[in-house]
This record gives structure tokens, C-alpha cells and sequence, in this order.
């Protein structure tokens, strides 16, 4: 046995865009066991539901992460609408639908160049973020904001697309689609990816389960966790939805079942266009939540499940407002995807996770 | 929308029953602290159904100075939201996996929502703006 030596690893480190430190435990060059911390960028988001007017507290919801920012919204105003008993018209039951894929395409190719850069891959770092600049074009033509879009709320979205808006849009994915194959292809074919992925930082299906892992992560490894297989709104109406899944719980299959959702965003999105009804984008919410009534929501965002939870007091501000992130699911499958793994495969291995800890924090 | 499941729990029995949802194949999802009537807690432990989207929760109702058993021995990834209760809320968790001692989230306040919300202000608030 080698002599054992702690490397600090984060919080500032030239791979991760947010904060998070591992205390990492060496052994030569392996990672023989890692311990994480967190809370150095912690907002408070949960308590200042207790002097917001709950229908305006969806700005704040959606700025708990700038990636999933409508999936926050959407998740907020779900879990509101459980709470108060909100039928959502249809056709913003499709809409919030379509933007909300839209924004996994858009937070998976962010992440995709972010992974190319972090491995030397700049040019693709490049062309994944030029194809990404047409999903920020899109939300900035329907909603007016390329990352914060502030058109979700209790009760349905504030703003409505024209039918012709949303064929354009599908035209758009369409030649996007024929551009985003050629990038998949450099990616998933390259011997110098394949070389630094295939194989590292494998998590097994058992250990996945056990550590409560989500979204693309967990069904890298084989989980079907996926919370658009039972929800029950506009989801609930597409022909058919299965999870993409791998089972070699390496860092390349994380990038892959990732690469392959952006395909499936696509399919869903012009399935949802070729079937939304017409009529109201909203319906009206009045009073307030009544005292101690609570309702849960889980929302699938981009990097996995999203838990929330609401309490009224009978006031317009809610007694307690809790959200449970993707990531904050995901750091023990993290810690246990680097134990190990050699030190130079740290950075892959937390990258490929896509931990967004602005959210975990709140 | 799953309907909502929530089983009041005696402190005793949380590890029973959180073993008995795990043998019943449900994920743990989150736990969390919240206040309740009488300057107690109320902790809430979710558990999902992934075939069925079905949630089930466990609620105990605990004094601030009352210790809890940590379910992180049945579910290993548990240990982030008991270091979250300890180190946002104070509560008491013992056991836990993998145990900060209050270290996990770096607050400028120790134990920042420990405080009792701010809704006497509120409703006050709300009731002047609704007259």
C-alpha cells in the first residue's frame, strides 16, 4: 500500500464553474476515497418564500439555476397548482412542454462543450456552444429572455406561441438535427474521447440505486428513472416514451445517454407541436393556499429529478418552500464514481455528472 | 400528480419503516426540517416509486432538542439532507454516514433557518394589504 496523501481539490478549480471541494484521498495516484462539502454559495432561496407573494416567488423559483431556469418556474408552479387544486389549459400544458425540452437541449449542449474543453476538445467546445446559440434564439424570440424567461407561472405560461412560430421552430431542430449528428459523430468516434472516457469512473447499476442517483447519471448506469415516464400532464399524451439508457456506467455512456436525449427533445418537441389544441394559455389563480395544506411535485430537468415541496398557512406567502435538486441527489454517487479512479480522471468524472451546485445551494 | 402520502411517524419507528419502503423497492428521495406548532419541528422523509411516480412520506414531529436516528445506513445518499437539517436547522441527526459536525454548508449564521419564520410579520402583512 502506498502512502496515503489528502489533495484539496476545489472550491475554485479551473474545471468547475461553481464551487465544491472534495477533499480527496490518495493513495499513489488513486482515489481511494473522496469527501465533499458544499454551502459555500448557499442564497437562502427556501426562506424567502416567507416574505414573497407565493404567484411572484416563481421569479425567484426560476432563478435557483440559470440552466434549468424554466424547469424551476415549471416545477414551482406545479407544485403550487397541486397545492390549489389548478386545472392548466391544455394548450400551456403543451407549451411549458416545449420550452421545457428546448431548455434540455439547451442545458445539455452547454454541457457537452463544457465536457469538450474540459478534455482539450476546443473545437468542439465551439461548435456545440454555435449550435446551442439557436436554442437561445428561439426562447428569445417566444419569450423575450435567452436564459431567464420569466413566461411560466401558477396557472399556466403568461405569454402564447402562434402555431406558425412553432412550425418554424420545428424547422429550426430540423436543420439543427443534421448539424448536432455531425458533432455527435466527432464525439462519440474519437479515439483521443474514447481513450479519456471508455471505462472511467464507472458507477454500477446496484451502487447507482443504492446512492439514490437521478437523471442522466443514474440511467448511464441502467436505472429507467425518468419522471416523464408517469407524469400525468401533456407528457402523459405522447405516443411513447422510454428512457434512454445505458448499462456501462462510464463517463462515456454518461455523454451519450446526454447526446441522445437532445435527439429525443426534438422528437418530443414537434410531437407536442403536431398535437397542441388551441384555447387559453391560463387559467386564473385566486385566493391563497389554505392553512396547512402541502403538496409535492417532481419535475425531470436536465441533469435528473427535482423534488419540491410546498406549505400554506393561509396567507399569500407559504409557510415552507423546499426543493431538493438534481445534484444535491447525485454528490454521494459522485464521491462514489471517483473512489477509485486515478487523480487525472477527477475532473472528467465530476464533469460528467454535470453537478450544478448554484441549485444544490439555493 | 401523485396524492399525497404522508404517515406521522413515532422517532422510534422511523428506521423500521424507512426499511420497510426500501424493502418495498421505493427510492429515498429527500428529507427535510420545517416548523411546526409549539417550537417543534416537523421532519418530512419522501420516498418515490419510480414504475409509479408514487410518493410516500414520513412525517415526525420532534423537539428542537430531541435526537433523530440517521437513515444513512439504509440509504447511503441520505447523509447530504441529514448534514442539511443539522446544519440549516439544527436538528439533531445521529449516526450519519458520512457526519460533518455542522461543517457541510459554509452559512455566515450557524443553523440560519433555525429561526422561526417571519409569518406573524407576514400574515400581519397580508391581512392589512387584503383590507
Amino acid at each position: 500500500m502506498g502512502q496515503r496523501t489528502v489533495i484539496p481539490f476545489g472550491p475554485q478549480h479551473p474545471v468547475l464553474p461553481e464551487p465544491v471541494h472534495l477533499d480527496l484521498v490518495l493513495e499513489d495516484e488513486r482515489v481511494v476515497d473522496a469527501i465533499p462539502q458544499i454551502g459555500f454559495i448557499h442564497r437562502g432561496l427556501e426562506k424567502l418564500v416567507e416574505k414573497r407573494d407565493y404567484q411572484r416567488y416563481v421569479y425567484v423559483a426560476e432563478r435557483i439555476c440559470g440552466i434549468c431556469s424554466f424547469g424551476h418556474s415549471f416545477g414551482y408552479s406545479r407544485a403550487i397548482e397541486a397545492l390549489m387544486n389548478i386545472e392548466v389549459p391544455e394548450r400551456a400544458q403543451h407549451l411549458r412542454i416545449i420550452w421545457h425540452e428546448l431548455s434540455r437541449m439547451h442545458s445539455h449542449m452547454l454541457w457537452l462543450g463544457l465536457a469538450a474543453d474540459a478534455f482539450g476538445f476546443e473545437s468542439l467546445f465551439m461548435h456545440t456552444w454555435r449550435l446551442r446559440e439557436r436554442i437561445l434564439e428561439i426562447f428569445e424570440r417566444t419569450a423575450g429572455g435567452r436564459v431567464i424567461l420569466s413566461v411560466c407561472t401558477p396557472g399556466g405560461v403568461f405569454s402564447d406561441i402562434e402555431n406558425t412560430e412553432l412550425r418554424a421552430i420545428c424547422d429550426i431542430l430540423a436543420t439543427m438535427r443534421v448539424e448536432y449528428d455531425q458533432i455527435c459523430a466527432t464525439f462519440f468516434e474519437d479515439s483521443s474521447v474514447r481513450s479519456r472516457l471508455v471505462g472511467v469512473g464507472v458507477l454500477s447499476q446496484e451502487t447507482a440505486r443504492e446512492f439514490g442517483t437521478v437523471g442522466p447519471f443514474a440511467r448511464a448506469s441502467g436505472l429507467a428513472i425518468d419522471g416523464r415516464m408517469t407524469d400525468t400532464d401533456a407528457y402523459s399524451k405522447l405516443v411513447a416514451f422510454e428512457p434512454i439508457l445505458s448499462n456501462d456506467g462510464d463517463c462515456y455512456a454518461r455523454c451519450w445517454c446526454r447526446a441522445q436525449e437532445v435527439r429525443q427533445s426534438i422528437d418530443i418537441i414537434n410531437e407536442m407541436v403536431d398535437k397542441i389544441p388551441q384555447g387559453e394559455v391560463r387559467a386564473e389563480v385566486k385566493g391563497n393556499p389554505a392553512e396547512g395544506a402541502e403538496a409535492f411535485a417532481r419535475m425531470e430537468q436536465p441533469r435528473g429529478e427535482a423534488f419540491y415541496y410546498v406549505k400554506g398557512n393561509g396567507t399569500k406567502y407559504l409557510e415552507r418552500f423546499r426543493v431538493r435538486t438534481p445534484t444535491a441527489a447525485n454528490i454521494p454517487g459522485m464521491v462514489a464514481a471517483i473512489r477509485g479512479c486515478d487523480l487525472a480522471d477527477v475532473p472528467n468524472i465530476i464533469l460528467t455528472i454535470d453537478p450544478c451546485i448554484s441549485c444544490t445551494e439555493r | 400528480m401523485s396524492p399525497l402520502e404522508i404517515i406521522n411517524t413515532p422517532t422510534s419507528e422511523l428506521l423500521e419503516r424507512a426499511s420497510a419502503l426500501k424493502t418495498y423497492g421505493m427510492r429515498f428521495a429527500q428529507c427535510h426540517a420545517q416548523h411546526a406548532a409549539d417550537n417543534r419541528f416537523d421532519l418530512t422523509y419522501s420516498f418515490v416509486e419510480d414504475a409509479t411516480g408514487r410518493i410516500v412520506s414520513l412525517r415526525l414531529n420532534i423537539d428542537p432538542q430531541e435526537s433523530v436516528p440517521s437513515v444513512s445506513e439504509i440509504f447511503p445518499c441520505a447523509f447530504v439532507f441529514e448534514n442539511e437539517m443539522h446544519d440549516l436547522y439544527g436538528v439533531h441527526v445521529t449516526g450519519i454516514s458520512i457526519d460533518f459536525q455542522g461543517g457541510f454548508y459554509h452559512v455566515h449564521y450557524p443553523q440560519p433557518m433555525a429561526q422561526a419564520p417571519a409569518q406573524p410579520a407576514a400574515k400581519a402583512k397580508s391581512a392589512a394589504s387584503e383590507n
